[in-house]
């Protein structure tokens, strides 16, 4: 088994980190057409201000630049892993709610939730090629609160998916930044710039 | 003599060219006061109130270091004015993506290609108060015209800092520039400086005198075909297969006098 910094493993890292920025990159531009969209089948406003969700990872960091390659990684898997939680929610409600009524949004939300799979695999991948296992266990992401009215619901899936769009644009920073780390230093805080 | 006026509500702009480091806010007022006037700002996170340091140069600057990256929590920026006859003030709100528009970029250089009448070479920089390309890449829009015409031709590029445009109109002096934009969030930055460039010509031979013609042609062809300095049909300055056929119809035809005049 190739060790963490072997030249077939850091090839293999470069790899997965340019093809993770890719993915994050595409599923940034249909995550934010599927906010177009849900603003717009749900009836809300796009400038509406959304409380913070409870279960909804959020992707603000305080010295991001300082954090490690593992720290990315574990934090990016933990927040894709809650929002493949929250999209199938989501996507249950909308058809309790519309049914076939508005089979677009739930296609839409439903290639989401494939993409949100697909990259917290991808992450997975990353980890295991810096043998950084076994992984946590699935996040526990709570349910909605069942005394949420229609429009709450629709608020919170706002929240969802605009957090989810920080993500997205967060992982492909986070991954060039692992990129950037020479094999065997993914514990090591990433090159800080100068202020 | 001017009437000193208590300040108009004022102008405040914010941006970051520096993504992630931080943002600056500039302000101005729309009419002058002819009064002193103080500024006071605050930036609101959240519930954190920020500080904005003031710039020596210009004064009516601050800037503001991100504590937070990738929060979707607007930012409130609010500017108050005041001076001897009252005040007033005005609030920006904002998204930390949203504010984002990289300076222009540097450097733009444009060079014809030699042996190619149809193409100039285009490289430029990254602007330099751009902190960390590598991590934060930004993308291209280069934009380029003959000065003959007002319609420009628009390349989007992902990566690298260079071009090369294959169309150009051969002989036309062109202008062309570039504007930058982060790959994922923000606008497009103003454009760059203009720069102007030709592409490569062949030069112009000299035009053989009636004597040389004489001297080195035989009798049966002497008089009509084109001397051997004198080219009309260069390789060179085709530019594709009409100017081909050109050339070749132009060759028959000096071939067919030729003949007549035997």
């Amino acid at each position: 088994m190739a060790a963490a910094d072997s030249p077939s493993a850091a090839l293999r890292r470069r790899d997965l980190c340019s093809r993770g920025i890719r993915l994050a990159g595409k599923m940034r531009v249909d995550v934010v057409d599927l906010l177009d969209t849900y603003v717009e089948r749900q009836g809300l406003d796009a400038s509406s201000s959304v409380a913070a969700v409870e279960g909804v990872p959020a992707a603000a960091a305080e010295r991001w630049d300082e954090q490690t390659g593992t720290q990315r990684l574990l934090e990016n898997l933990a927040a894709y892993r809650a929002f493949r939680v929250l999209l199938a929610q989501m996507l249950e409600e909308q058809q309790e709610q519309l049914g076939e009524a508005d089979a677009a949004l739930g296609q839409a939300l439903a290639a989401v939730l494939l993409q949100v799979s697909a990259f917290a695999y991808h992450l997975e991948e990353l980890l295991r090629l810096e043998r950084r296992g076994p992984f946590s266990e699935e996040v526990a992401v709570p349910p909605p609160p069942s005394n949420l009215g229609l429009f709450e619901r629709k608020l919170r899936g706002l929240g969802v998916l605009r957090e989810l769009a920080q993500w997205a644009v967060r992982s492909s920073r986070d991954l060039r930044q692992l990129a950037k780390l020479s094999p065997g230093s993914s514990s090591v805080p990433s090159p800080a710039e100068s202020p | 003599l001017s009437l000193a006026a208590p300040p108009k509500e004022p102008v405040l702009m914010c941006r970051s060219n520096n993504y992630p480091k931080g943002f600056y806010c500039s302000w101005h007022l729309p009419t002058p006061t002819y009064i002193p006037n103080s500024f006071n700002i605050s930036v609101i996170h959240g519930t954190r109130e920020m500080v904005c340091e003031k710039d020596v140069f210009p004064k009516n600057r601050c800037h503001i270091q991100y504590l937070q990256l990738f929060s979707t929590v607007k930012y409130k920026v609010t500017l108050t004015v005041t001076n001897a006859l009252g005040k007033n003030s005005t609030t920006l709100t904002f998204d930390e993506f949203a504010i984002v528009k990289p300076d222009p970029p540097e450097s733009v250089v444009a060079k014809p290609v030699p042996n190619n009448p149809r193409r100039l070479e285009v490289s430029w920089q990254n602007p330099s108060s751009w902190p960390d390309p590598e991590s934060f890449p930004l993308k291209f829009f280069l934009r380029y015209r003959p000065l003959i015409l007002d319609q420009w031709q628009h390349v989007e590029l992902s990566d690298g800092t260079s071009h090369t445009i294959t169309d150009a109109y051969a002989g036309k002096e062109y202008i062309i520039q570039v504007a930058a934009k982060d790959n994922d969030i923000g606008t497009w930055s103003d454009w760059s400086v203009a720069v102007h460039a030709t592409p490569w010509t062949e030069e112009p031979k000299h035009l053989t005198t009636e004597a040389q013609i004489t001297e080195t042609t035989s009798v049966s062809t002497s008089s009509f075909m084109p001397p051997p300095t004198t080219k009309i049909c260069d390789k060179g300055a085709v530019v594709g297969s009409g100017a081909v056929a050109v050339c070749w119809t132009a060759g028959l035809v000096l071939a067919a006098y030729g003949v007549l005049f035997i």
